[in-house]
């Protein structure tokens, strides 16, 4: 068995491992990224819209500055989110932008003089100032205050990743692509590596570092009707729920983005309604001015989205054989806009709906977008309960999206993500020593070679394919925008039967090499097992916050509730665990959000009670400790001045 | 009117000694709206288990499927069926090493490319986290993005003959990548480096003008003004004294 | 950050100065393209002209006569021409060829896309003015024809070379005669059975011009406004005009009729 060692070894080559490596890199670490494609392949090349920072360069964006984000960002989050990490992310958004721009992406920039576009729904010029001109510009997304979200057209996440793997290619750092991680090496807390799979030739190979860094992206396609891609089955949350010890948290917090297009799911930015696109009826009728007259088409995701399933529900969806949808207008955009700055979109519609949105509507509906939950870590990335093991972008629950993470802010987070953890990483392993504990890279290799001979070997069994479309058409109906006790239940029973039924699938074909249809074999528990998380999550947690919308209990209940779930699956063949600790520091009290419904159950407790109690609590539930101390990065009550000054 | 759909498909497995390239052929149900993606997948599902293609976005955005769909090289996700004829016939990229079936090593290749072109930004600039950033004009970042739009999905190489004559030939994607970095002004290379890293019987020069890189290129892509904004621009280099 | 990766190199400083090995190939490679392009475009222009003037056969053989004497007494061109585009053409043929692979198998492989790609039902130009009903990929196909007639054009013209080459320096052993052109030797050659020869050299000749053309104006000046479409109309609009003369001029050459328009 061939065993590879490094300093650090990344897990995932989209943009969060890519900065991560990078960073340590940077510091003279020795380090490999795995990727399950080229790494330009990876999901991040589909973000189309943009990612937030600071900047204020935009006329529509001046006076901003990183507590006005940091603002947008914990209100977005349904104050789920641990307050000091999303007030590092908001400050550092704007180096990491600019530090992208040095790197090479072609950024759009202020163009000084008058220039027509839509704000909530009426034409409006705005002159753009003359000293800003040539600096990063910037777009409207959904739940911010100001215009925010910078952007390569609509081509963002490409432009971005690609900038960054140039960097890699400049650095020499080795990407190891057709590999996927299947397991850690652990033992006594402690990780050492992971046992890979070549998806070229099957082969099973170990990969022994001082630092695990897991960036794995989403779990979409659990989901199977998602606007994710069909390699985000959730690979990287199922390597850390596999060791037993480390906790996946918030795994209910799951995004719907308003609008994925019908029949494909395919995702048109949140960039065309921060453009100035419309959201309408069957009556082409406007409706979501009716709903939040404020926000209107761009109030938070979790908020739009129920607003319209609300709205179909009332009979007002438009039918078609793909089911229920709504219409996306852009046709006011003109043609100019729609094949410049909303290009992908535009060929989106063309190619894949035969629909031309300069003359046509866009037909949508809310999707499965994006999983705010995920593996726990603290503020430097690393994870509950297991030294030596980080983990980054959408796979990882750093906590700065709470329940509901803004348009633009997991792009950006990805980025600023790596900077910062990836440093700590770096700092970690310098001071870090590699045991190569060979036997314990055996037994766990062992392990994965007696996994997939058996799925070869089981004479009669089930068919891997039947199980993951059972798993999705169970969240798609009962786990879904709007969840109730009843449907739940029905969840859990059935995605606790299919846990069990994935320990005997039977793979059909055992053609050497990549084999696909043993590599969905090997990731079929995982899904099954993070499915049932989200489903007896969501039913556990008697509120609704952000995106968990329970319909049986509409209050987002910060007085029992005011916190994060996590779960941990010890016994592979038992029930997981499931425990809840306080989200963070609360520095900007449990408030209303200014969208969406205002069904408050407030925080009994004084919230220096809370905050008290967080550093014993969190570490009682496996937090390993900080660099720094928990709160330096949270100046106190800056916000203050902030909103005196919005009102 | 629904369609019977025969797929001819490509099958070779380097990983089976002996194995021979042959032509298979599945039979499937056209519904509507369908795409060689899905059709794939349900030919993995129902018939061939063993059956190796690659798809990540599904969205015709990041560049993994492209195939030989009917003898021209394209998206497998983006194309619909009802856009074909009844026989449809994949084939997997020519040029690119055989990973199986219709899955090709793209990756590899774009990667060996980035580093001979060392595609990056060359600056002698350390990025200073307190200041503004350079000024770009829009009009040119707009440009530089036309170029950096390529998904390197590798059907330019497919379809251009020179690269399958001359397999150390950069290739419009290859030709594409050193334009856009010369029409950056954050990229402090001076004409003579471009000049060397281009201006070859690899590079450029290499290029015959078959035209059909940018016939096939998915984004549609401007890959021969590309070529003659630096056919031009090389051309002055060595007249400089 | 760690040294970039060109400073792993010690000789990095050196190694984009004028006299470094990577820049001479660079140099040799762009004067390599410029000569086949330069001799290429000097031929274009040379034939677009030389079938013009030839078509004069069409007034008649006075016309055709007038033209000789012009170009030979009047401004005494002609032979400094043949000169000067025997060199030309010579060097051209040279220069093109360097382009044709050399290896056999390289040769098959670029035939097999062709043939791979033929049968594609989907139209390959995605711009629908473009469009072409042609099974391959137009212009690969080109490409192949212009070496094709290239070849062709090497045979039959450097015969028609050597023919009025030895009508223009030499009086052709005919004692008494001038040397020099004259409407009766160009049509009596060609009735007596050699309008085969001008017929395949014509239609070669045309052929390879206006797809050179058509080449050399998408190389060099695709990213002006003279687009790739224009000089797709242009090779069109050569191809034919040229091609309809050519064929008219034989007929008047080797002529059941004397000047078909006088
Ligand atoms: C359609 C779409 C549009 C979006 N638009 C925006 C937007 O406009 N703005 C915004 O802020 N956010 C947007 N997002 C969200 C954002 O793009 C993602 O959250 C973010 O890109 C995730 O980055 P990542 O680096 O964490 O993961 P990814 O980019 O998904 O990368 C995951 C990497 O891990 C590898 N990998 C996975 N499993 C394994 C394994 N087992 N072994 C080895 N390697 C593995 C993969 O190969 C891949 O390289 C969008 C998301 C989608 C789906
Ligand atoms: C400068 C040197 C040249 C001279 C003086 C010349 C002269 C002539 C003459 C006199 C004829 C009439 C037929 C004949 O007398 O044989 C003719 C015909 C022709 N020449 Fe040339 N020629 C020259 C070069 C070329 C070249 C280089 C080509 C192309 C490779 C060419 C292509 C043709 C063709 C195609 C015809 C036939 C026209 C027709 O039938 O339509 N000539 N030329
Ligand atoms: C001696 C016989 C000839 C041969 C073997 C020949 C061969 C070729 C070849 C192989 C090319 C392609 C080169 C490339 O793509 O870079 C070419 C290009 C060209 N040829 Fe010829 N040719 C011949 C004569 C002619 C003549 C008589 C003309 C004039 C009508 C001509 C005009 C051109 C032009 C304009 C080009 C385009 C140049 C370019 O694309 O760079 N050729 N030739
Ligand atoms: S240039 Fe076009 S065809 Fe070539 S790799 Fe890029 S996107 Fe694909
Ligand atoms: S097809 Fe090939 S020869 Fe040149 S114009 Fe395109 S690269
Ligand atoms: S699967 Fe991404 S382009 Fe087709």
């Amino acid at each position: 068995m061939r065993v590879i060692t490094s300093d650090v070894l990344v897990i995932g080559a989209g943009l969060a491992g890519e900065r991560a490596a990078i960073a340590c890199a940077k510091e003279e670490q020795e380090v490999i990224i795995l990727s399950l494609v080229p790494p330009r392949r990876s999901h991040s090349s589909a973000a189309q819209g943009g990612m937030q920072a600071s900047l204020g360069n935009s006329i529509k964006g001046k006076g901003d500055n990183p507590t006005i984000h940091w603002l947008d960002t914990v209100k977005g989050s349904d104050w789920g989110a641990d307050q000091e990490v999303a007030r590092i992310f908001a400050d550092n958004a704007p180096i990491a932008m600019r530090e992208m721009a040095h790197f090479g992406v072609p950024w759009n920039t202020v163009e000084a003089g008058p220039r027509d576009v839509y704000i909530k729904g009426k034409k409006a010029t705005i002159v753009e100032e003359k000293e800003k001109e040539g600096l990063i510009t910037a777009r409207a997304f959904g739940g911010t205050a100001k215009w925010r979200t910078c952007y390569t057209s609509d081509g963002t996440g490409h432009t971005v990743l690609y900038t960054m793997d140039n960097l890699v290619v400049q650095l020499g750092i080795p990407v190891h692509d057709r590999m996927e991680a299947l397991q850690l090496i652990h033992a006594d807390g402690r990780c050492y590596g992971a046992v890979v799979r070549s998806l070229r030739d099957g082969e099973i190979i170990t990969y022994l570092a001082k630092s695990t860094v897991i960036a794995t992206g989403g779990y979409g396609r659990i989901y199977g009707e998602s606007t994710n891609a069909v390699i985000n089955e959730g690979t990287g949350s199922w390597l850390a729920l596999q060791t037993g010890v480390v906790p996946l948290a918030n795994m209910e917090a799951v995004q719907f983005h308003p609008t994925g297009i019908v029949p494909t799911d395919i995702l048109v930015t949140e960039g065309c309604r921060g453009d100035g696109g419309i959201l309408l009826d069957v009556d082409e009728y406007r409706f979501m001015p009716d709903y939040e007259p404020d926000k209107q088409e761009l109030a938070s995701r979790d908020v739009v989205s129920r607003r319209m399933k609300e709205h179909m529900l009332k009979g007002k969806g438009v039918k078609s054989p793909y089911g229920e949808h709504l219409w996306m207008d852009l046709r006011h955009l003109g043609k100019e806009h729609l094949t410049t700055e909303l290009r992908e979109v535009h060929d989106i519609c063309m190619y894949f709906i035969g629909v031309n949105p300069i003359t046509d509507l866009i037909p949508v509906r809310p999707t499965q977008h994006y999983s705010m939950g995920g593996i726990r870590v603290n503020k430097d990335g690393h994870a509950y309960n297991l030294e030596g093991l980080f983990a980054l972008g959408e796979v990882a629950c750093w906590d700065m999206h709470g329940f509901n993470r803004l348009g633009g802010n997991s792009l950006a987070e990805t980025v600023v993500g790596g900077m910062i953890i990836g440093k700590k990483v770096a700092e970690y392993t310098k001071k870090a020593s590699l045991k190569t504990d060979k036997t314990l890279a055996e037994q766990f290799a062992k392990k994965e070679q007696d996994k997939t001979a058996l799925l070869l070997n089981t004479p009669e069994g089930e068919n891997v394919y039947k199980l993951r479309d059972e798993i999705s058409a169970i969240l798609i109906k009962d786990v879904h925008i709007f969840r109730t006790e009843e449907g739940l239940t029905r969840a859990t029973d059935g995605l606790l039967d299919i846990v069990k039924r994935t320990k005997n699938v039977k793979v059909q074909s055992s053609a050497p090499g990549m084999n696909p249809e043993l590599s969905t074999a090997l990731r079929i528990e995982g899904m099954a097992k993070q499915a049932y998380l989200i489903a007896k999550g969501g039913l556990d947690r008697t509120e609704s916050r952000g995106a968990h919308s329970r319909e049986d209990y509409p209050k987002r209940d910060d007085n029992k509730w005011l916190n994060r779930t996590l779960a941990r699956w010890p016994d592979p063949d038992g029930e997981p665990v499931f425990t809840y600790e306080p989200v963070g520091l609360l520095d900007l009290p449990p408030g209303y959000r200014g969208y969406g419904d205002d069904l408050r159950e407030d925080m009994k407790m004084s919230i220096e009670d809370y905050n008290k109690k967080i550093p014993g609590e969190q570490k009682q539930h496996g937090r390993l400790e900080t660099s720094e101390p928990i709160g330096t990065k949270l100046p106190k009550e800056m916000w203050k001045s902030e909103v005196k000054e919005t009102k | 009117m629904e369609r019977t759909l025969k797929f001819k498909i490509f099958r070779y497995n380097p990983n089976i000694e002996n194995d021979k390239p042959r032509v298979e052929t599945f039979k499937i149900n056209e519904t509507p709206r369908l795409n060689v993606f899905t059709a794939l997948n349900r030919i993995r599902e129902e018939q061939a288990p063993d059956l190796m293609f690659d798809f990540v976005c599904r969205a015709g955005i990041c560049g993994s499927c492209a195939m030989m769909i009917n003898g021209r090289p394209t998206l497998g996700c983006r194309t619909l069926t009802s856009d074909l004829p009844e026989n449809i016939e994949l084939y997997p990229l020519p040029f690119f090493k055989m990973l199986g079936d219709l899955s090709v090593d793209t990756g590899i290749w774009f990667r060996g490319i980035s580093e001979q072109l060392e595609s990056w930004v060359h600056t002698q600039k350390e990025f200073d986290p307190e200041a503004q950033e350079e000024r770009m004009d829009n009009a040119l970042a707009n440009k530089i993005y036309e170029s950096e739009r390529c998904i390197e999905c590798g059907c330019c190489l497919a379809g251009c003959a020179t690269a399958q004559a001359y397999p150390n030939f950069l290739g419009a994607a290859g030709l594409n990548r050193i334009g856009r970095f010369i029409m950056d002004p954050r990229d402090q290379r001076t004409d003579e480096e471009w000049f060397e890293l281009v201006s070859t019987d690899e590079g450029v020069f290499g290029c015959i003008g078959m035209m059909a890189c940018d016939d096939v290129c998915p984004k549609e892509l401007p890959l021969l003004e590309v070529f003659s904004y630096i056919r031009r621009k090389m051309s002055t280099v060595p007249l400089k004294r | 950050m760690p040294s970039l990766k060109t400073e792993l190199y010690p000789e990095a400083a050196s190694r984009h100065s004028k006299t470094s090995e990577a820049y001479r190939k660079a140099k040799k490679a762009i004067i390599n393209e410029w000569i086949s392009g330069l001799t290429g475009a000097i031929l274009a222009m040379f034939i677009c002209g030389h079938l013009i003037l030839e078509s004069s056969i069409l007034l008649g053989k006075d016309a055709y006569q007038w033209t000789v004497h012009l170009l030979e007494v009047t401004l005494p061109i002609a032979k400094p021409i043949v000169i000067l585009i025997t060199i030309v053409f010579f060097i051209h043929f040279v220069w093109a060829s360097r382009k044709i692979p050399g290896k056999f198998q390289d040769r098959k492989r670029m035939m097999e896309l062709g043939k791979k790609i033929k049968g594609s039902k989907k139209l390959w130009n995605q711009d629908k003015k473009l469009e072409t009903s042609l099974a391959r990929h137009f212009e690969t196909s080109l490409w192949i024809w212009q070496v094709r007639t290239g070849m062709i054009v090497l045979a039959t013209g450097a015969f028609h070379l050597i023919l009025v080459a030895w009508n223009i320096f030499t009086n052709m052993g005919v004692s008494g005669q001038q040397p020099g052109l004259s409407a009766d030797i160009a049509t009596s050659r060609v009735e007596s059975g050699l309008w085969i020869l001008y017929a395949v050299l014509m239609f070669a000749v045309v052929t390879h011009m206006a797809i050179g053309v058509y080449r050399l104006l998408v190389k060099w000046f695709a990213d002006t406004w003279f687009v790739r479409k224009y000089s797709r109309t242009l090779f069109y609009f050569l191809f034919w005009f040229y091609i309809v003369l050519g064929i008219a001029t034989t007929i008047g050459l080797a002529g059941p009729w004397e000047g078909l328009l006088s």
